[in-house]
């Protein structure tokens, strides 16, 4: 965990309004794990903005072998702050805090993986995939509204593209709410067809999805469809992004936990979820 | 080679050990928890002392999400207090404290003088404690906290409460929330504090619109950030103005030149709260800034400039 300024290599909107930004950071490249994420400070704003890391690469590439000294987040423009961050220019130097917080765990006898990514939440999905996939029998749902807010896979192949490719053996099952790609519904929808392939779901999206998997889970229990070991990741307004300022506990069936230090990774079954107003 | 300047002071000038700090700049409470995890971003062992997040007898779970809001230059907090009870601060953190250069001071809080006498009590005698910081402030909790802050005769039965409960030095915290800060103040002093910090937040709020409702899930909560800075630093210069035992400022200080503000209103030493969120290391930057100053003014004690804005404002 270190503060440091580092430069911008490459900022570009790879969907209609949300961007891709690699920076050049060899501390946090070398050691972050996948669902770890960053602060950055956003100029003329008071508090730092939370990106989950979404990749990890050497020269603005991703390449498993040279060492690593790039990362990327993918952000969407939600607000001033990312607005701000939209409009930053290669060569500019940002003010980065990380690797932050509790990632994803694989458990060792864990051959099958499930992700589940709502929307930008496909963010912190890819590192894992990134991760995980030489190891890993791995399907990947990905619910958007629309087929140009699922991420562009596809156009990772061409040359000079700094989207992350499918990894090779990986199943991409694409979700639209409009039907404009893939099965018409939400990720959500076709989850049950997938939860005995599935040794662990990762899952990053909107509370509202967390909430139908508990639901889901809930029902489970009594069914033999297994969602067991699932894990989400959190999002709530942090403060300092390191557990010191208490802004960001919530209350859990394990007691009291701060989002940013003990998280932003849990396990789905541990969330007390009519509580959680976030 | 131009002298080095000298940066020490003096923050409990009336009581038999003092409290010397090595520098001015201070963290305030609530930002940096424990200063465990600040030590692991910033070579907090420089500061001149670290004040840990607002310790009560038992643990505390704190407000309903959301805590946090940012506002324009500022920031709303309704943390509430959640910390790990005063126990656990001795059992957990203050031995570690103890391996340090940097003096920590425990901010206590209660919501009865006896809990206030009861926590400083068990704080006596613990390696690693350097001094008390009575936040008699907060506005973010239902009892106690800030209704002893805003009552001059309340403020001072909890201050010599305290002061017969420990032989450390007690730093009072004071509410902005009040009409009269040099009321407050003065009585702090009469009851016996040893010096006397401020501000705490001013009680406020926001609206989400779209949803129609307050943004905070405790409705309310205290404003800090540069926000706010105008505000602290005329009460500093208004209660360095009648008060003898020194005032450390705190609000809204985000650089340098701010802290160096505060100084002049007389100010003797300065906290740093919202501005470390924005960037960690800010307290580093701002002593660094200080030093710089200093070199550039040929001032060579920082106590040259405490108040010296009081004396052209007579
Ligand atoms: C651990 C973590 C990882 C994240 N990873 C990503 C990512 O990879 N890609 C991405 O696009 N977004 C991510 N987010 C959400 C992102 O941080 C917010 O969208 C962003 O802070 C909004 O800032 P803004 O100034 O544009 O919006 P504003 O609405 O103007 O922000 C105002 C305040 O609210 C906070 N805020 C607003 N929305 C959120 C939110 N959803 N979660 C937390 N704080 C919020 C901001 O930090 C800021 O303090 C992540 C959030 C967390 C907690
Ligand atoms: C998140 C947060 C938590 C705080 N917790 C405490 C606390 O526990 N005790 C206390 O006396 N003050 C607390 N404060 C107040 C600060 O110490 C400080 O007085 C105030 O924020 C004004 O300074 P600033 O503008 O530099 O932040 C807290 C402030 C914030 C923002």
């Amino acid at each position: 965990m270190k503060q440091i300024l580092c430069s911008i290599t490459s900022n570009a909107e790879v969907m209609p309004g949300i961007h891709l930004m690699w920076i050049e950071a060899s501390d946090i490249a070398c050691s972050a794990q996948p669902g770890q994420f960053i602060t950055l400070r956003c100029v003329g704003f008071t508090l730092r903005r939370p990106f989950s890391v979404h990749q990890v690469g050497s020269n603005n590439v991703i390449a498993s072998e040279a060492k690593q000294s790039h990362i990327a987040f993918l952000f969407k423009v939600a607000g001033k702050g990312t607005l701000w961050l939209s409009q930053r220019q290669t060569g500019e130097r940002l003010d980065i805090l990380g690797p932050l917080g509790e990632g994803f765990t694989i458990e060792p006898k864990s051959k099958h993986l499930l992700l589940v990514a709502g929307g930008i939440g496909i963010a912190p999905l890819v590192f894992l995939m990134q991760y995980a996939s030489s190891q890993h029998q791995i399907t990947l749902i990905h619910g958007a509204s629309t087929a140009a807010q699922l991420y562009p896979f596809s156009l990772a192949v061409k040359k000079r593209s700094k989207l992350s490719p499918l990894p090779k053996g990986v199943q991409f099952i694409p979700v639209t709410e409009d039907g404009s790609m893939g099965q018409k519904g939400r990720a959500t929808d076709i989850l049950p067809d997938f939860l005995n392939w599935a040794d662990q779901v990762y899952a990053c999206g909107p509370v509202d999805m967390y909430k139908a998997m508990a639901k889901m889970s809930l029902r489970a229990k009594q069914s033999n469809l297994k969602l067991r070991k699932c894990q989400v990741s959190l999002e709530v307004r942090m403060g300092c992004g390191f557990g010191a300022c208490y802004g960001c506990t919530i209350n859990t069936k394990k007691g009291l936990k701060h989002i940013c230090r003990d998280g932003p990774v849990f396990e789905l079954d541990d969330i007390i979820w009519q509580e959680v107003r976030i | 080679m131009r002298k080095l300047p000298n940066f020490r002071v003096q923050l409990a000038p009336r009581h038999p050990k003092g409290l010397i700090l090595s520098n001015p700049v201070m963290i305030a409470a609530g930002i940096a928890g424990y200063g465990i995890e600040y030590a692991e971003i910033a070579d907090i062992q420089k500061l001149g002392a670290i004040v840990c997040k607002g310790t009560t007898l038992m643990p505390k779970k704190g407000n309903a999400q959301p805590r946090l809001v940012e506002t324009a230059g500022g920031l709303l907090n309704s943390v509430g207090l959640e910390n790990i009870g005063v126990d656990a601060l001795i059992e957990e953190k203050a031995p570690v404290w103890a391996g340090w250069r940097v003096p920590v001071i425990v901010n206590v809080a209660g919501e009865t003088i006896d809990e206030y006498v009861a926590v400083t009590s068990k704080l006596e005698g613990v390696a690693g404690v350097s001094g008390i910081e009575l936040n008699i402030s907060c506005p973010n909790v239902s009892a106690g906290g800030m209704e002893f802050g805003v009552d001059p005769k309340l403020a001072a039965r909890v201050t010599s409460a305290v002061k017969a409960a420990t032989t450390l030095p007690v730093i009072v915290k004071l509410s902005p929330n009040v009409t009269d800060i040099k009321e407050i103040a003065l009585a702090v002093e009469e009851a016996g504090a040893d010096a006397i910090s401020l501000i705490n937040t001013l009680k406020g709020m926001a609206i989400d619109i779209d949803q129609r409702k307050p943004c905070l899930g405790n409705i309310v909560g205290g404003l800090s950030g540069p926000a706010i800075k105008p505000v602290a630093l005329y009460m500093v210069f208004e209660t360095a103005k009648v008060v003898r035992i020194p005032v450390i400022g705190c609000g809204g200080i985000a650089c340098a030149e701010d802290a160096l503000e505060f100084i002049m209103a007389g100010a003797t030493a300065i906290q740093i709260g919202t501005a470390s969120l924005t960037s960690p290391d800010i307290c580093l930057t701002i002593l660094e800034g200080i030093e710089h100053f200093m070199l550039d003014n040929g001032v060579e004690n920082l106590t040259d400039l405490i108040g010296i804005a009081q004396h052209s404002a007579r």
